[in-house]
């Protein structure tokens, strides 16, 4: 008898159907509705009036005169996007390592450290924007108290992207700090041990027998990342408004601004189309890393 | 034999169903100038208002105009849905719009109206106002907002503010009459912890009050910072003076620049000596200073040109129906809003300024006015005072000014800023038109 390939019997969608509805009536249906009206000059309030314009909304991405420009907005989105990950996963495995012993000060440094990763991110924003405030803020307290001069943190086009990565950094790396550790307690302590009775110090032992048996969690820790930065939002809503003058407004947060405050839907819907790209580009490389280091 | 439906299948027979609903979306005909529907008046009807009066003393006094015209129509009930701000309602209008579902009745700012009417979802007041009654008495500055850049109206008002000053009356011993004597005394009580003068510019995608300050300033020293049509003019010599007037404030320590009403929180934390905002702010200023100092308020200084002043606030407008009964509920109450009973309870109990001349008449009104004697100045001040043009480009085009006004006060040049402002606030009516 011979073995029949899945999905080849009616019973098989017929078991997998109430999930295919619900996702494709809540994911799939409005991510290819969403490529549609990027071929559309849509009429948000009366579908009827929308008329079909074939790829001139792709075509604007390439307009440099446009305020943002999409090449502004993904300088912007990369910069955000760069400092998160590479910052977040330095910063994550310097904490790991400080961290990685289970005396009861580390794991109260760790619960204190992960307790910002659950804090809603609207609520800390807010908290931020007054540690931020120019007259009355503690930074600027801070900076007077070494007499420096008062920074209009979030108003500077200078300052505003590097406050939001401040916060977004403070926000997140609970997280990734937990994985890493998570990872430490996984790896073979006796190539550590080798690698000191052989002589190695802390730094040449970290990089040569430590790391490379944390590659995979590096990896998984990059594109998460990659993929959360490019997708966040709550924090420039909060902070900035993605200014000052598109200062801080990445793609995540331009497509809000185009399709809900400038009512460009479907040049809002060729963004998104463009940041659902990058995101599939993005894990599909995990996929392929992760089977690639499966198999070695 | 049956062929297996296949990934390419189910993406093809997806992509069709999303290509062929614009097709299918519900026609509808653009608003054209129509008479008001007569209704039955025995038939029960149910109108909804959608609106954003959420916080203060608004809510409580929107139910008393609710319980006052239900009390004198038994036969309309006034859903009320409420909005916490104008950014949820705008976004709630549109989502129950679009899904064909639209409030009869909301509150819209003119540049919304004019998405609206564009789209054929609001109807066209010309006849209404004509047959209404109550046009003749609105005061002229609101008149003329409750029209798009068509001529046409499109909207009727509710609730309208100016823009006054409010200032410490222990720093400031006599309000200033005009610019020159407002640049002077907010220098002069500039010391220590004061600043005077704090704004919020806002940003590019959401002007704030300090913009709307900019724009009254431009009208003040010469032609505001948009034409009539809507067309930007910030490179003008009357917006050039008004950015050079903030940046001469920042230079002399007499401005600052902040978020989330800086100037309410430095006139209520004594580090401020004015704050320049709507007349709305009076019951929420009062509250910021807490009996600390005597709040004082006057109306706006005047310039080289004259008084400049904008009008904010919203109206509201009827949307599309087939139900004539609801239609004629909807502009029934609409009326009754805008009624001089209704509209100087209204504003006694919320600080916004009555639109109807005769409202300045009823006995609770001149008993305010009589505690408060700045408000009949303000409300005068509806008849000069300038809203901004109607066109669906006008918000995002005030975003440039905001990114100007910042630049320029944290030490750009002025005229080069405006310049670029005025650049990219064509291109957006451009690409909008």
């Amino acid at each position: 008898m011979s073995r029949r390939r899945p999905l080849q019997s009616p019973w098989a969608y017929l078991l997998v159907a109430p999930a295919l509805v619900v996702f494709a009536v809540f994911s799939i249906g409005p991510t290819v509705f969403t490529g549609v009206i990027s071929l559309f000059d849509w009429n948000y309030l009366n579908a009827s009036m929308s008329t079909f314009v074939g790829l001139k909304n792709y075509a604007q991405l390439g307009d440099l005169e446009r305020d943002p420009s999409f090449l502004q907005t993904m300088g912007v989105s990369f910069w955000f996007v760069g400092a998160m990950v590479i910052g977040g996963t330095v910063i994550s495995l310097v904490l790991a390592l400080l961290m990685r012993t289970t005396t009861k000060l580390m794991l109260a440094a760790r619960a204190t450290v992960f307790l910002a990763h659950v804090t809603p991110v609207v609520a800390t924003s807010l908290v931020w924007l007054w540690i931020y405030n120019p007259r009355y803020g503690l930074a600027n307290a801070l900076l007077h108290a070494v007499g420096g001069d008062p920074i209009d943190w979030l108003g500077d086009r200078n300052t505003a992207m590097l406050s939001v990565i401040l916060y977004s950094l403070w926000h997140e790396v609970g997280f990734t700090t937990i994985v890493f550790i998570g990872g430490l307690t996984t790896i073979s302590t006796e190539l550590s041990e080798a690698a000191r009775v052989d002589g190695a110090s802390p730094m040449r032992e970290f990089w040569y027998v430590t790391l490379p048996q944390l590659t995979p969690f590096v990896v998984f820790v990059v594109v998460t990342g990659s993929v959360a930065s490019l997708h966040a939002f709550t924090q420039f809503f909060m902070l900035t408004g993605g200014g000052p003058d598109f200062a801080t407004a990445t793609l995540g947060y331009q497509l809000y601004q185009q399709a809900f405050v400038f009512r460009k839907t479907g040049y809002g819907a060729a963004l998104a189309v463009v940041l659902f790209l990058i995101c599939l580009v993005l894990s599909l490389g995990q996929l392929r890393l992760s089977r690639q280091l499966n198999r070695t | 034999m049956t062929s297996p439906l296949t990934r390419r299948h189910l993406l093809v027979g997806l992509g069709a169903l999303a290509l062929t609903t614009p097709v299918l979306a519900a026609c509808s005909s653009p608003g054209t100038p129509t008479a008001p529907p007569s209704g039955d008046p025995d038939a029960k009807v149910t109108i909804n208002f959608m609106h954003a009066m959420s916080s203060g003393a608004l809510k409580p006094a929107l139910q008393t105009i609710v319980d006052a015209f239900t009390a004198a129509n038994p036969n309309i009930t006034i859903q009320l849905t409420e909005q916490p701000n104008y950014g949820q309602l705008r976004a709630q209008i549109e989502a129950q719009t679009a899904a064909g579902a639209p409030p009869t009745i909301a509150q819209v700012y003119g540049d919304w109206a004019a998405d609206y009417a564009a789209s054929g979802v609001i109807v066209n007041l010309d006849e209404y106002a004509k047959q209404s009654g109550q046009w003749d008495d609105f005061f002229t500055g609101v008149q003329d907002d409750l029209k798009l850049t068509d001529g046409k109206v499109w909207m009727w008002p509710f609730n309208k503010s100016v823009m006054v000053q409010y200032y410490n009356s222990e720093l400031v011993k006599q309000a200033p009459t005009t610019w020159d004597e407002f640049a002077a005394t907010a220098a002069e009580v500039s010391t220590g912890k004061v600043i005077a003068l704090s704004i919020d510019p806002g940003d590019a995608s959401a002007p704030a009050g300090g913009t709307q300050l900019f724009e009254a300033l431009a009208e003040a020293f010469g032609d505001g910072a948009f034409a009539d049509d809507g067309t930007p003019t910030f490179d003008n010599e009357g917006s050039v003076k008004a950015l050079q007037f903030l940046v001469d404030l920042k230079q002399k320590n007499a401005l600052a620049l902040g978020k989330n009403y800086p100037g309410q929180q430095a006139l209520g934390s004594q580090t401020g000596a004015f704050d320049v905002s709507s007349v709305a702010s009076y019951q929420y200023n009062l509250q910021a200073v807490g009996g600390k100092f005597e709040l004082g308020v006057a109306t706006m200084p005047k310039g080289t040109v004259k008084v400049g002043n904008i009008m904010a606030g919203t109206n509201v407008a009827l949307f599309e129906t087939d139900d004539a009964n609801v239609k004629a509920a909807g502009w029934k109450f609409m009326q009754f809003l805008a009624s001089p009973e209704q509209q100087a309870q209204w504003a006694v109990a919320t600080g916004y300024l009555p639109v109807h001349k005769k409202a300045l008449d009823e006995s609770v009104f001149t008993d305010h006015v009589a505690k408060t004697p700045w408000v009949a100045d303000a409300t005068r001040q509806l008849d000069d005072s300038q809203s901004l043009p109607p066109a669906k480009w006008v918000q995002e085009a005030s975003g440039k000014l905001s990114t100007a006004i910042t630049d320029a006060v944290n030490g750009a040049d002025v005229t080069e800023t405006l310049k670029k402002a005025q650049e990219a606030a064509l291109k957006v009516q451009k690409d909008a038109s």
